[in-house]
């Protein structure tokens, strides 16, 4: 390390003192002060580890430690912004006096990250993108999920949370979309451990009709997290091989630190949330063509005013107007006026969030220690949904001798989460809830003979729903993780680091007797186990070759295995209601599906360093999958990158404002093994079924049954080839008070392994096969500046900012499309364009070649017979404004998200428009000319339409086109407001450090979307964004925090 | 140091990990939840449940006789298959299905058994395979054959099209083919209680191949370049060995536990999906004319559905028994207006037939018209068959043959003969898709279309169209077939069928 400290030390007495003083006692004095200014530092902390004690400076940057008896001692002098120094010093039988000058860290330009494997490296000598986000910074968003804390802090990074439901999935992709129809998402590694981040399916039913799941990402605490790098490209996750394809988030969780005094920190928050209620007329009652219906059934006080309905009820919001209720209705009830009612404000509760975490770190000469203990418990805005996790967390480093290093870390988790199913699905709640007439009170849930009561037979009662249904999971997570480092030579180590991710998850589904869709009620048993097991043996070596030359090696083994095993029981009809054991049920299936995966590997990593200007990195990687055939298992690639520090290799830029220049190139590849058990074509339990909720379950009759697998086989898989070239430009200028960092990259990825959709006449569905290639080419843009900076106030401000093409370049012969999600039309899907991932399809108005609507002569636009590409869920660009204010103890901070272009699929419109809910329909009753040229005339359109019900229903409701809406936001994504208190006020009480802390999230959304925040997406962290339907809508949230130290 | 000691307990494991032999070690790539090979017995119990339940009792069922007006939708008719508006997307399951589930299995069982010399189970999955290319090919008339079955890399993943005609004549021989392996009785494995339809009753089968000759040699009475009477003869001819009475009768057994329930059951009444799949008042109002005693059981009274299933403890007076149903494209309000379908079609325990000993007769009684024979006899045994099987007493089946107000007489004139004779059919044939293929073959009984019609010429759709999968991952072989896409599809006769 570069270290330019300066150091005035005052010494009295020698080592000699030592023995013949011992009886002796002195005081060490002194004052602390920065380097550059002079002025004196308060509150730093002084400690001498032989001792186990220290002190602290005062107001004047003075500071006593006592009674000293003369000897050699190792003192630290530690301080926030400033690097930290240790030094040996000698204390006489007079004590010492001993000065420090600390340099401010904030300048510091050769800073050190953590890379692919766990080695830290200094960023200047890195040819690639690696972006750092601070474990406070996660901490003070106070989001359960890590990804949902990550979202809005880097460039190129897209972050989507799936919905407001505790524990909801959200999904996090680096440089788009890699695969067509692979998992696109980033691995995750924590302490140098890849873990699993997996969506478990629900397997109540499809994403579709059931939402999306958690991603276990979830289950890490931002708490115990002390860094986050973010790889983005190939070249720097090359050495991780397939699985960081898509690009790799490095944790690195908090440890003590050697010669550390045992501290204490306890933190603790309480958060309240809110939903986003937007997007509903407020105005018209239940009805149809303006009579009046309360939706009640006849004989259960159902009321209808249209002379012709008899006692039918209708259940849709085409009623009157609220003030126009003719006064034969309000005669009839007995009323002055119909009551009306908010559903969704009735309905969603403010959700409550505590966060408690207590830790204990510290060390000795030679070990460290870090103990976690936290809660995070989460109740959502949907009644009776919740979060309750648990992380028990312990690390441990220490030296067995002086070349044997060893780390372990143990975390326990338990994540328990209670959530409602939401999707296309008269079972989820938000049918019942944005459906509702607003003169339905959604209360009480049941009439007196116990049976459900809604305004509507078809939808259940979205109370009623929290009461009685819903899924639960129960994880018990343990990820362990060892290092052991032997350095055999001063330049030459060996280093093993061996890691279990294991979890299981209990899972519970319950649809209680009386449930619309399913009156008998059904009920599921669940248990998943994931196992990840990963070990690297690397062997590192470090020499000067000469003066100039450096040469850096690591050679490394890699063994990885997982499993996959999840055991089922489903339950339907039930015979007690409200009562969820299997032995409850009338008839009983079950099932178990079971992956293990294998992939053993050889790398290795070489960097020339020229001077500390010139940085020269090859890498190279073999991989042997079990997923392959065995006789073409076996996969090399290779990755070449250069990083060179202009600025130091002339003197051009002595003396300038200039400071700092890097550029980097890099060309690097990655190859990818297949999913499990792909290269045959197998049986499979029958199972028929009408594709909708009919289904025959095998064993049919006590005869069992097989039928063959709809999708084949391919015995002749190869890998997939990513490969990636990457340009990138670091200058920083007036000593790093402003920086610009630029990349831009192109990756393409070749022999894409999925399923192919074929022809069904072939007796198959779909067929694997290498086939496609997909490129994404974009350009990130991180930019800082310190406008301000003095000893007591510091403003910083920082952008960031990404654009990204995804261009489908081709199929496989024969393939047109792939489909992602949602249904036949609409759909979303990959075309193979430019800009072909994502495209949302579905039916839409003809226009003419100047692409003017083209209108009948009733006056409605015509829709065209075919179907086409309506939207494009992917966005035009993303970017983020992140500024901090501090001074003295007091900080500000905003942090503003942007997302330019990427269209919602907003497919509850479909039905909120048919059913009159949608805000759309406030304007019923008006008239309406469409701009467009009639279709037989060519001239301007000229006839007026009514925009009444038949119009909504009939006509605009069925073209999808009028379902796209505009994805773009500018979000408030967090203010914080912190305060730390003075030191001085702090040391009265033993304390450290208290800070108090107010962050507030998605306190502020711009966007043109029905529903405000334009962030859900049905289908959860899968490779389909994007559709919007029946999912919970998303909060702002406010949380006030409480961290003292001492 | 006891911090020590703990790493080491930690890592000690990982170490010994390390040195574990590497010899098939990658070896774990065979799926240990789906066997790579079945015997016959477990592919053919798989292969008749789906046949079942995916093709007979579902979409072929289902929309065609809305269509024919035996069935009507109660809810709102805005882009609903009751006022004809049926896309490219909603046949996709009942062609995928069909190919992958159905007949792809078909095809490995009849290898298998042949290879196995099994030849009673090559015999039933080639009749299962004639029957499903003869409902693929009367709805969507040109269907892939020749080329289909042979994926990738041998093959194709885009078969083409062949004409109806040729799928016809591939039906017949499978079903001769059939035939001849019944014949054979010197096999390791017989089908037993795997045979859910027949129980392992070779014989049975036979009849039901000869019965199936019968209907498809009829099918083709209009077809451009066959004679009628040549048909009719060869039908009759197959109907020598046919169903020999209600005994007969392909009736697949369903029961009343969940996931053995009956299609009809689940689809209309259970309330899973929707129960506004109720009786047409057509339908309704052809069988008070009659004054039928088969509309009580082939219908429900008014409130015993509702909306959300079948009602408990519904039991009306038996004066205030209504049955009405809706009028077809017509705006309904609910489920619990109009009757629903018969329990003894649609309780959950309910057998689906496939196919019976009174449409054998029907067959019988219209080929003796054609070929110029005296077919009262016929045709009313064909109706006591219907009756008996579906529990009319024998006296009330007697009056109503012989009421002469009714007056079940055939006349003379050949026409008239023959709508009496498929009117009958119909009813006979409730809930089956012959009474499509019939109506589209001879014009009976005779229909209104809906009010208000999607289809671009107003009338009653006389095919299906093809499904989005094929335009999506075919492109090039069904355009080929020159039927566009949209709802005018709907309206391009399938080759057969030269009267509409």
């Amino acid at each position: 390390m570069r270290s330019a400290m300066l150091i005035k030390v005052m010494m009295f007495g020698g080592a000699l003192f030592f023995s013949l003083n011992a009886y002796a006692q002195g005081d060490i004095t002194g004052t602390v002060t920065d380097s550059e200014s002079g002025e004196e530092l308060p509150g730093v902390n002084i400690y001498i580890s032989e001792l186990e004690r220290g002190a602290a400076t005062g107001l004047e940057g003075d500071y006593l430690i006592e009674d000293v008896s003369p000897g050699t001692y190792t003192i630290a002098t530690t301080y926030v912004g400033y690097e930290s120094y240790e030094e040996t010093i000698e204390v006489g039988a007079q004590g010492l006096v001993y000065d420090v000058e600390l340099e401010s860290s904030v300048m510091e330009l050769d800073e050190v990250v953590v890379t692919a494997l766990g080695v830290q490296r200094e960023e200047r000598s890195l040819g690639y993108a690696v972006q750092e986000v601070e474990g406070q910074a996660l901490e003070v968003s106070r989001e359960a999920n890590l990804v949902d804390a990550l979202a809005g802090r880097t460039a190129g990074v897209q972050v989507n949370s799936s919905g407001g439901q505790p524990g909801s999935g959200s999904r996090i992709i680096i440089r788009g979309n890699t695969s067509l129809v692979g998992n696109n998402q980033p691995l995750f590694v924590v302490d140098g451990i890849p873990i699993s981040n997996a969506s478990d399916e629900n397997i109540g039913g499809a994403t579709v009709h059931t939402g999306g799941t958690s991603n276990r990402g979830l289950d890490i605490d931002p708490s115990n997290i002390e860094s986050m790098s973010v790889l983005k490209g190939a070249s720097a996750t090359a050495l991780y091989g397939s699985r960081a394809a898509n690009g790799a988030v490095i944790i690195t969780t908090k440890s003590g630190e050697l010669d550390q005094v045992p501290t204490v920190s306890f933190s603790t928050s309480v958060g309240w949330s809110d939903a986003y209620t937007d997007g509903y007329q407020t105005d018209y009652l239940g009805g149809t063509e303006g009579y009046f219906y309360n939706g009640l059934p006849a004989d259960r006080g159902g009321y209808t005013n249209d002379p012709e309905a008899e006692e039918t009820q209708i259940t849709q919001s085409w009623g009157p107007h609220k003030d126009a209720v003719s006064q034969d209705v309000l005669d009839d009830l007995g009323v002055d006026q119909i009551q009306t009612f908010n559903p969704r404000e009735a309905f969603y509760q403010n959700g409550m969030n505590l966060i408690n975490n207590i830790n204990l770190s510290g060390g000795t000469a030679g070990s460290t220690y870090f103990i976690s203990v936290g809660n995070t418990n989460q109740e959502g805005i949907v009644p009776g949904t919740d979060l309750d996790r648990t992380n028990v967390m312990a690390r441990f480093g220490t030296d067995l001798s002086e070349q044997v290093h060893v780390e372990t870390s143990v975390n326990y988790i338990n994540s328990s989460n209670n959530w409602l199913a939401e999707g296309n699905n008269p079972q989820a709640y938000n049918y019942g809830l944005n459906f509702s007439p607003i003169n339905f009170d959604l209360t009480p849930t049941t009439f007196d003979d116990g049976s459900q009561r809604n305004f509507t037979p078809s939808f259940n009662n979205p109370f009623w729903l929290s009461d009685n249904n819903g899924f639960s999971s129960d994880v018990d997570r343990f990820i362990s993780n060892t290092f052991l480092s032997y350095d055999i030579l001063p330049w030459l180590s060996v280093s093993e680091r061996i890691g279990i991710d294991t979890y299981s998850d209990q899972r519970k589904g319950r649809t209680n007797v009386g449930t619309r869709g399913d009156p008998n009620g059904s009920m599921y048993d669940q248990q998943i186990n994931r196992t990840e097991i990963n070990s690297d043996l690397m062997i590192n070596a470090n020499r000067n070759l000469t003066e100039q030359v450096s040469l850096d090696i690591l050679v490394g083994n890699n063994i990885n295995v997982r499993q996959f095993d999840s055991e089922e029981v489903i339950g339907t009809g039930l015979n007690i209601p409200d009562f969820f054991h299997i032995s409850n049920a009338n008839a009983i299936n079950s099932d178990e599906d079971i992956e293990e995966r294998r992939l053993l590997s050889l790398y290795s990593h070489a960097t020339i360093d020229y001077m500390d200007i010139v940085y020269l990195t090859a890498t190279a990687r073999n991989d042997w999958s079990s997923t392959l055939p065995a006789d073409n298992n076996s996969y090399f690639y290779p990755s070449l990158s250069l990083g060179f520090v202009f600025s130091d290799a002339t003197d051009l830029f002595d003396d300038t404002f200039f400071s700092y220049g890097k550029l980097r190139a890099s060309v690097s590849q990655i190859g990818n093994d297949a999913p499990v058990y792909s290269l045959t074509t197998n049986y499979t339990q029958a199972d028929p079924g009408d594709g909708v909720s009919g289904e025959i379950i095998y064993p049919f009759a006590g005869v069992g049954g097989y039928r063959l697998n709809t999708t084949i086989g391919n015995p002749d898989l190869r890998p997939e080839t990513t490969t990636e070239y990457e340009v990138g430009l670091d200058l920083r200028v007036f000593e790093g008070r402003g920086s610009i960092d630029i990349s831009y990259y192109d990756r393409s990825t070749v022999d894409q392994i999925f399923e192919v959709p074929t022809s069904s006449a072939t007796g198959f569905t779909s067929r694997l096969a290498n086939a496609g290639e997909i490129r994404n080419y974009g350009v990130e843009l991180a930019l800082g500046v310190t406008p301000v900076q003095t000893q007591d106030f510091i403003w910083d401000v920082g952008v960031n900012f990404a654009k990204n093409t995804t261009e489908v370049v081709e199929f496989a012969p024969g393939v047109e499309n792939i489909f992602l999600g949602g249904f036949t039309d609409p759909q979303i899907r990959i075309e193979d364009t430019e800009g072909g991932y994502g495209v949302i399809w579905g039916n839409y108005y003809d226009r003419n070649e100047d692409g003017q609507l083209l209108i009948g002569d009733d006056g409605l636009p015509i829709v065209a017979s075919a179907l086409g590409a309506i939207g494009n869920v992917s966005p035009d660009w993303t970017g983020n404004l992140r500024t901090d204010l501090s001074y003295r103890g007091l900080s500000v901070s905003a942090l503003l998200d942007r997302r330019q272009g990427g269209d919602i699929l907003n497919f509850d419109k479909f039905y909120s428009v048919f059913y009159g809910t949608h805000e759309a329909t406030a304007d019923r009753g008006s008239d309406y000319t469409y701009d467009g040229v009639n279709a037989n005339t060519g001239e301007p359109n000229d006839v007026e339409i009514t925009r009444d019900q038949d119009y909504y229903q009939g006509h605009y409701s069925t073209v999808s086109e009028n379902l796209v809406e505009d994805g773009s936001f500018l979000k408030l994504r967090e203010l914080s407001l912190s305060y730390t208190l003075p030191p001085s006020l702090v040391r009265t009480a033993a304390l450290q450090s208290v800070t108090i802390t107010g962050t507030g999230r998605n306190l502020w959304i711009n966007s043109d979307f029905s529903h405000r925040d334009p962030e859900g997406s049905l289908l959860g962290s899968g490779n389909a964004q994007g559709f919007y339907h029946a999912v919970t809508p998303g909060t702002r949230s406010f949380t006030l925090s409480l961290n003292v130290s001492f | 140091m006891n911090l020590h000691k703990a790493t080491f307990k930690i890592f000690l494991p990982g170490v010994l990990f390390l040195v574990v032999s590497c010899d098939g070690f990658l070896d774990v790539n065979e799926d240990p939840t789906a066997p790579s090979e079945v015997p016959e017995n477990l592919q053919l119990s798989a292969l008749l449940g789906a046949f079942s339940y995916e093709v007979i009792g579902n979409e072929p069922a289902r929309t065609p006789n809305l269509w024919v007006q035996q069935l009507a939708w109660a809810g709102f008719q805005e882009n609903h298959a009751d006022s004809y508006y049926f896309n490219e997307s909603d046949p996709n399951n009942l062609w995928n299905q069909t190919y992958t589930e159905v007949l792809n299995n078909a095809n490995q069982l009849n290898e298998l058994a042949e290879e196995n010399e099994n030849y009673s189970y090559a015999g039933i999955a080639k009749v299962i395979q004639a029957w499903s290319f003869a409902i693929l090919t009367d709805l969507f008339d040109e269907v892939p054959y020749t080329e289909a079955f042979n994926p990738l890399p041998e093959g194709t993943a885009t078969p083409e099209y062949d004409s109806q005609e040729f799928i016809y004549n591939r039906i017949f021989e499978l079903l001769q083919s059939a035939l001849n392996d019944f014949e054979s009785d010197d096999q390791t494995l017989s089908p037993g209680t795997d045979d859910l339809l027949y129980g392992g009753n070779i014989e049975q089968w036979q009849r039901l191949t000869n019965t199936l000759l019968a209907r498809y040699h009829l099918r083709l009475s209009n077809a451009p370049g066959y004679d009628a009477e040549e048909q009719a003869n060869n039908a009759l001819g197959a109907l020598e060995n046919g169903f020999a009475s209600n005994e007969d009768d392909a009736d697949f057994q369903y029961y009343d536990n969940p996931g053995e329930e009956n299609p009809w059951f689940q689809f209309a009444i259970d309330g899973k999906w929707d129960t506004r799949d109720q009786l047409s008042a057509h339908y309704i109002g052809l069988l008070e004319g009659l004054d039928d005693p088969r509309l009580s059981i082939q219908a429900r009274p008014v409130g015993a559905v509702d909306n959300n299933g079948l009602v408990s403890g519904f039991d009306p007076e038996p004066d205030s028994i209504v049955y009405e149903g809706n009028v077809n494209g017509a705006e309904g309000d609910g489920a619990s207006n109009y009757s629903s379908i018969g329990a003894f079609y649609s309780s959950a325990d309910a057998s689906l037939n496939w196919m019976s000993y009174a449409e054998a007769k029907f067959i019988e009684a219209e080929a003796t018209l054609i070929t110029g024979g005296d077919a009262q006899n016929i045709y009313e045994e064909g109706i006591r068959a219907s009756m008996e099987k579906l529990g009319v007493a024998e006296g009330d089946i007697d009056d109503y043959i012989n009421d002469p107000l009714i007056s079940l007489t055939l006349p003379s004139a050949s026409g008239d003969a023959l709508e009496e004779i498929i009117t009958q059919k119909y009813i006979a044939n409730f809930l089956s898709l012959e009474n499509y293929n019939d109506w589209r073959r001879t014009g009976y009984p005779e229909l209104e279309p809906v009010e208000d019609p999607y289809t671009p010429s107003g009338q009653i759709p006389v095919r299906y169209p093809y499904p989005t999968s094929e335009h999506a991952n075919n492109a090039d072989n069904v355009a080929e077939t020159g039927v566009p896409l949209g709802l005018s599809a709907l309206e391009i006769s399938v080759w057969w069928d030269t009267s509409n």
